[in-house]
């Protein structure tokens, strides 16, 4: 959205509520402390991001997932398996295993950055750069499934509050963005 | 270890022990037939590797076995022992799988239990904040549609379950499930309404038609088609905006929850749908001609769920949220952004329907010519 926000003020008057926060963001696991910098996209990033979701009750609390996400990024495709509330099987595929994917995750190499540089900048993803908005407001979805299985790939969907934490975790690495352009 | 595969010496012990038992119990009085052993006895399903016992994992053999049609009138549970005395409980109408299964239906249950939040401490309503005047009131009567309509969503599922055989248990099961993710739905958004200073507006008539409509169903497979493809699946690209006319987190959090748990019940529909189209394909042309009604209605917007249809409460209210306020420039400006949703609205409610079996009508000119030029764009 182009204009400005308007300017919030001073809280109104509000009913009582029992209200817990979000979880706060645990400090990022040993594996991803003080290593070499991580490199986007990269199995050892999605590693990061993995240990730090296992670790997030927050990210916990949406509950089960179960689907293999391939995430394109210029010329890389990596497959992460969301496999109930682990992550696993991280790993480079080819075009062949992307079909396998339930779903894959498509970015331009500019708009990963920009919504990486977002997260980074303001701890999670604001309103441009969610992945849901980038689904809807880009010409075409950022998701499909290759073999046009509209189940799995509403999953995206589905699965949406878990994956968007998955991302929002990336403030707490310390990573470079590197998109090769797709070859 | 299947029941068919038990070793021969294992089964025969324990026929034997069964017959040992009748045998005991003739003696004595006892009736003891209810003992008679199961085709599962001795089998210790295992868990998914860290998802816990779900029901694909312990449905197996007859308790697997949803009937093509069902004759289960007394509340018999699927794959247990009928009783020859037991009371007619139920005049189920819908026994015949085709008109309610789907081959996910238990994924699906599982997921919605799995996947539950609470409107009062999931949300974190202390990052509500004041806001300007036409904001908040714009807020105020998306929430007073969103309400209404969640009631709707949440009222016409609930006769079907009454209505369904007890050997279909797991889509019956998730409608179950579908009714109290709109009841949480219909809450939450009441608390928006009145948490932030201001309250219900004003009721937005076309939701109850919808509602009306897609009551009067008077098949499962066309109310789920009304509801589950048309309804839900626009309802969830409204859910889908939210983030873009959030204000604060609390707004943020309870649209992607939402969308969330929409987004399970449109895959219910296009599920349900899609074996349907296989099951009985003789059905094919009157599903078209519900298709063919739900497109009249998707064309006109008479449900409130266009989001680019101008002169209703709830629109003008999106475009003022969209916008960032209520003067000639920022409505205009959340206008095309509605529009720009439309159009993505109507690309996914053209890929559910060919995912369910149905994408012929796209290509043979059946399809509302109106869709298309949304799809064109």
């Amino acid at each position: 959205m182009a204009t400005t926000r308007p300017t919030k003020s001073t809280a109104a008057a509000k009913p009582a509520t029992a209200t817990r926060k979000p979880a706060a963001r645990k400090a990022a696991p040993a594996a991803t402390r003080g290593a070499k910098k991580l490199v986007f996209p990269s199995v050892e990033w999605f590693a990061g991001l993995a240990a730090l979701a296992k670790a997030d009750e927050a990210y916990r609390k949406f509950g089960r997932l179960n689907a293999t996400v391939v995430f394109v990024a210029g010329a890389s495709a990596i497959e992460v398996t969301f496999d109930v509330l682990d992550i696993h099987s991280i790993r480079k595929v080819n075009e062949n295993h992307m079909r396998d994917a339930d779903f894959v995750v498509e970015l331009a190499p500019e708009l990963w950055t920009a919504m990486l540089d977002d997260i980074k900048k303001h701890g999670h993803a604001t309103q441009e750069w969610t992945l849901n908005t980038l689904d809807l407001r880009l010409d075409e979805p950022i998701h499909a499934n290759l073999l046009d299985d509209g189940f799995k790939a509403d999953m995206f969907f589905r699965y949406n509050p878990s994956l968007q934490r998955f991302f929002d975790n990336a403030a707490q690495l310390d990573f470079t963005v590197k998109v090769a352009a797709t070859a | 270890m299947a029941p068919d595969l038990l070793p021969d010496a294992a089964r025969d012990a324990r026929v034997e022990t069964y017959a040992h038992l009748l045998e005991y119990g003739r003696e004595r009085g006892y009736k003891l037939d209810w003992l008679t052993p199961r085709e599962t006895f001795g089998t210790h399903p295992e868990a998914s590797a860290g998802g816990g016992l779900l029901l694909q994992d312990i449905d197996r053999g007859v308790f697997a076995d949803a009937p093509d049609w069902s004759d289960n009138l007394t509340g018999r549970p699927r794959g247990s022992l009928a009783r020859a005395n037991a009371p007619k409980v139920g005049n189920y109408s819908v026994r015949t799988k085709g008109d309610i299964w789907l081959r996910n239906a238990a994924q699906l249950y599982e997921e919605a239990v799995q996947r539950q939040w609470s409107s009062a401490v999931d949300i974190p309503w202390d990052t509500l904040e004041e806001l300007p005047d036409e904001i908040e009131r714009a807020e105020c009567q998306l929430a007073t549609f969103l309400t209404e309509v969640e009631f709707v969503a949440g009222d016409v599922p609930g006769k079907w379950i009454a209505e369904t055989t007890p050997d279909y248990y797991e889509p019956r099961m998730f409608l179950i499930s579908q009714i109290m993710d709109e009841a949480r739905h219909l809450d939450v958004f009441r608390k928006r309404a009145l948490a932030n200073g201001g309250g219900l507006l004003m009721q937005t008539s076309n939701a109850a038609l919808a509602g009306a409509a897609i009551d009067s169903a008077r098949d499962f497979t066309e109310m789920s088609a009304r509801l589950h493809i048309s309804g839900e699946g626009l309802v969830l690209s409204i859910f889908r905006m939210g983030e873009r006319m959030s204000y604060n987190e609390a707004e943020k959090a309870i649209y992607r929850l939402a969308a969330s748990d929409e987004s399970r019940h449109v895959a219910f529909g296009v599920m349900h749908l899609q074996y349907l189209s296989q099951a009985q394909p003789e059905r094919r042309e009157e599903i078209h001609s519900y298709l063919d009604e739900i497109e009249l209605g998707l064309v006109i917007g008479a449900g409130g769920q266009n989001p680019a249809t101008r002169g209703t409460p709830s629109n003008a209210a999106l475009a003022i949220l969209l916008g960032g306020g209520a003067d000639s420039a920022a409505i205009e400006e959340g206008a095309q952004i509605a529009l720009a949703v439309r159009q993505r609205q109507v690309k996914e409610y053209v890929q559910r329907v060919k995912v369910a079996g149905f994408g012929d009508r796209f290509e043979n000119g059946r399809a509302n010519a109106a869709l298309a030029q949304y799809v064109a764009a």
